[in-house]
């Protein structure tokens, strides 16, 4: 492959990433593809050794973000044919109701997973808040004259606290391991994209 | 080697590349090459990301009839070198503590 016919095929697979973004990755890759040249490789010695076009383009895709990557491989590279654009009109009552449905589902899991989480932590402010209160109406108990009563109260109050302080360690670590999952699954996302895109 | 820790590896291995003398693409790469395996398409994004996190600069020169970028490290870039040689210390600390010798008593 000359060094053309190597910076097409980039260019190719880049399309729908802004021209700026691509202008700059092809320069890149003439220089790199130059200065080889000019080290003593062939032409075509250079070109295999800089990269293949996929390996370069999906290292560049990997690093774009994810909602700039999805406007950018969702823009049809060619108009559409006028048949494409009756059958997606027709076809509107199909595809609509179940892309709403796939994508409800998803945001429905994501929610469902963080507000599990959130739950959690809450619950342990709750005990930890609820515990300051109750020792506090404990005391007033105890000064009001509620005797054994008031003790008791305040007993619990202070497990309560314990209890929110101690949970607090364990709730900490699930949040950072769901935060964890959630960005290995955008990664998965982006890579199952770029994979199925590449191979058009 | 492990990926999430290599990526790492490499943005430090690339601004110290820079630290010294601005470079230009090719040469980063062969200045890197014996310590970690690199190749354009792995620069490439690297370049980028140091770039926009502000820590090296790229200006373009002529150089023979045609343009070479070269990039140049800025003082946040300067930083995240020392921050990694800091962070290593700690890290050999615990390399020691794991394969110290079996006393024995």
């Amino acid at each position: 492959m000359n060094r053309q016919e190597y910076l097409d095929e980039i260019k190719d697979k880049l399309l729908g990433l802004s021209e700026e973004d691509i202008d700059k990755a092809l320069d890149f890759y003439m220089e790199a593809i130059d200065d080889r040249m000019e080290d003593g490789l062939t032409e075509d010695q250079a070109v295999a050794a800089v990269g293949s076009p996929d390996e370069v383009a999906e290292e560049i895709l990997m690093e774009t973000p994810l909602p700039k990557l999805v406007s950018a491989k969702v823009k049809p590279k060619r108009s559409l044919k006028v048949w494409e654009i009756v059958l997606i009109v027709l076809g509107f009552p199909v595809w609509f109701p179940l892309l709403l449905a796939l994508g409800s589902v998803a945001l429905a899991l994501v929610i469902t997973a963080l507000s599990l989480v959130f739950s959690l932590i809450v619950v342990d402010i709750a005990w930890g808040i609820g515990g300051i209160i109750a020792f506090f109406a404990g005391v007033v108990g105890l000064f009001v004259g509620e005797g054994a009563a008031a003790l008791l109260q305040i007993g619990l109050s202070l497990v309560l606290m314990a209890l929110s302080i101690v949970l607090f360690i364990p709730c900490k670590a699930v949040m950072l391991w769901g935060l964890e999952l959630l960005s290995r699954f955008v990664k998965w996302l982006k890579k199952k994209f770029i994979r199925k895109t590449a191979n058009k | 080697m492990d990926m999430q820790m290599k990526r790492g590896l490499l943005d430090i291995c690339v601004l110290a590349a820079i630290k010294n003398e601005d470079s230009y693409g090719y040469k980063i790469i062969k200045d890197v090459k014996p310590y970690l395996s690199i190749s354009e398409s792995t620069l490439y994004p690297i370049l980028r990301r140091l770039e926009e996190a502000g820590c090296l600069t790229v200006r373009s020169e002529e150089y023979n009839g045609r343009l070479r970028k070269y990039y140049s490290i800025t003082s946040a870039g300067q930083t995240r070198i020392k921050d990694f040689a800091e962070e290593w210390k700690e890290i050999t600390a615990v390399y020691e503590y794991v394969t110290r010798e079996e006393k024995e008593s």
